[in-house]
């Protein structure tokens, strides 16, 4: 059986530390010419989605600055590249709406046997007992932790999309001329040439998690050379 | 490990303290002899090091000093011996944070693979040599290897939990400090040779050296 499932993260190598678990994922269109756009915009502020955070937590995101610090790396990003930034009213070649998603998981570490025992977990051979024969024989039925313990940790994802500003416009224009009531399965398509995934386990300390989110977005850049002008 | 060495050493002193008079000498001044049918059973501790596909695939390179072995022999009047057997390893290796590519995408993280080995497995050895204290054989293991294979990235992993068809082509030898004991140091090298046909891979391989101690009865 092969399936990919998440990890029960903190089981694993002593070693690893949360950075260990970041993932910058880019995929982008192949038949596209990135040099066809000149000229860009980002949303005003970061779509914030969660299911944990408190409304007072949300609020908070954008009102001490959470918000702004992402959306401006995520411009400096672009300019850097050789893109310009202009307003909505100029027409964009392309547009980014970042959307930050911080979910609560909830995973289950398995104990199902000695043999299976996880890496530096040496549990197994705790017990062995004296048999009056002289001879030793393993005592199995020792497991400090048998059966399953369930816990729970958070994650923050940020996406970033190139949405097509000329298939935007052409969105709204279709949802302008329907007033709003047209069939959706009639709606002209949203081209995303390229996306950005930045994810990582969120830890205590909000400075780590800030740091590993900038440089998550960087390596999403560095990724994609063929973005530069 | 220290566990394991507690035993190890334990059987050590048990067996050292073993009337002399288990075992008595052929009219060939052989005293494990073909003419006294009886059991072994030995417990190793493994070390591994990774060969084949295992290897080349950049799957785990690193040897692995995390295993063990448990087997029983039962030796007839003959220079043979059948019995059976199971260990249990675990690899690991961590790749540093890189990026990887394909058409059209590339992802930066961490990568951790993981590798554990459950041979169940019967086994046939021969013994070419009638020495009271140094007793090599030559021998092979077979059976189903239960197999769990981690490729993770970030905090994601691929994992295949199975069972593979596996044999174990072995060399080894016994020496016993005390001719008449009940008792010998085991060092052994077996070839373990897991069949798994997916992917890249024709084989999941491994050198693995065992050193033990065992108790002739």
């Amino acid at each position: 059986m092969i399936a990919i499932l998440f990890t029960s993260c903190y089981k694993v190598e002593d070693s690893a530390t949360l950075e260990d678990y970041d993932i910058t994922l880019t995929y982008y269109n192949t038949d596209f010419n990135f040099q066809s756009y000149q000229t860009f915009m980002v949303r005003d502020s970061v779509m914030l989605i969660s299911d944990y955070l408190t409304d007072e937590q949300k609020d908070n995101f954008y009102t001490e600055g959470n918000s702004e610090k992402i959306r401006t790396k995520i411009v400096n990003e672009f300019k850097a590249l050789g893109y310009t930034e202009v307003t909505t009213s100029e027409n964009p070649d392309f547009m980014v709406n970042p959307t930050l998603t911080l979910m609560q998981q909830t995973s289950v570490a398995y104990y199902p046997g000695w043999w299976w025992g996880y890496p530096g977990y040496w549990g197994w051979y705790g017990d062995w007992y004296w048999k009056s024969t002289n001879y030793y024989y393993p005592y199995w039925g020792y497991y400090p932790s048998w059966g399953a313990s369930y816990y729970t940790y958070k994650t923050g994802t940020l996406i970033m999309e190139m949405a097509d500003g000329k298939s935007v416009r052409d969105f709204q224009q279709w949802v302008e001329d329907t007033n709003g009531n047209g069939d959706a399965e009639d709606a002209p398509e949203i081209d995303f040439n390229w996306t950005g995934h930045v994810e990582g386990v969120i830890g205590d300390n909000a400075k780590y998690n800030e740091q590993r989110a900038a440089n998550g977005i960087s390596e999403a850049f560095t990724q994609s050379p063929y973005l530069k002008k | 490990m220290k566990k394991l060495f507690i035993v190890i050493t334990l059987i050590t002193v048990l067996g050292f303290s073993q009337k002399a008079s288990a075992q008595e000498p052929d009219a060939t001044g052989f005293i494990r002899t073909y003419a006294q049918p009886g059991g072994m059973l030995s417990f190793d501790w493994i070390i591994g090091v990774p060969m084949g596909d295992m290897k080349d695939n950049n799957f785990i390179s690193e040897a692995s000093t995390r295993g063990f072995n448990m087997e029983y022999r039962y030796l007839f009047n003959s220079p043979i011996s059948v019995g059976g057997g199971f260990s249990w390893q675990g690899f690991s290796q961590k790749y540093e944070r890189a990026t990887y590519t394909t058409d059209g995408a590339a992802i930066t993280s961490a990568r951790f693979n993981y590798l554990y080995t459950f041979p169940l497995y019967v086994n046939f050895h021969y013994y070419p040599i009638k020495n009271n204290t140094f007793y090599p054989w030559v021998g092979i293991n077979v059976g189903m290897f239960n197999i769990d294979k981690q490729d993770q990235i970030g905090r994601y992993y691929i994992q295949d939990n199975s069972w593979q068809f596996g044999f174990q082509p072995e060399i080894g030898a016994l020496i016993k400090p005390n001719p008449h004991g009940g008792f010998g140091f085991t060092v052994k090298a077996k070839y373990n040779y897991i069949l798994y046909n997916k992917g890249n891979y024709n084989n999941l391989t491994q050198l693995n050296i065992y050193i033990g101690a065992a108790l002739v009865f």
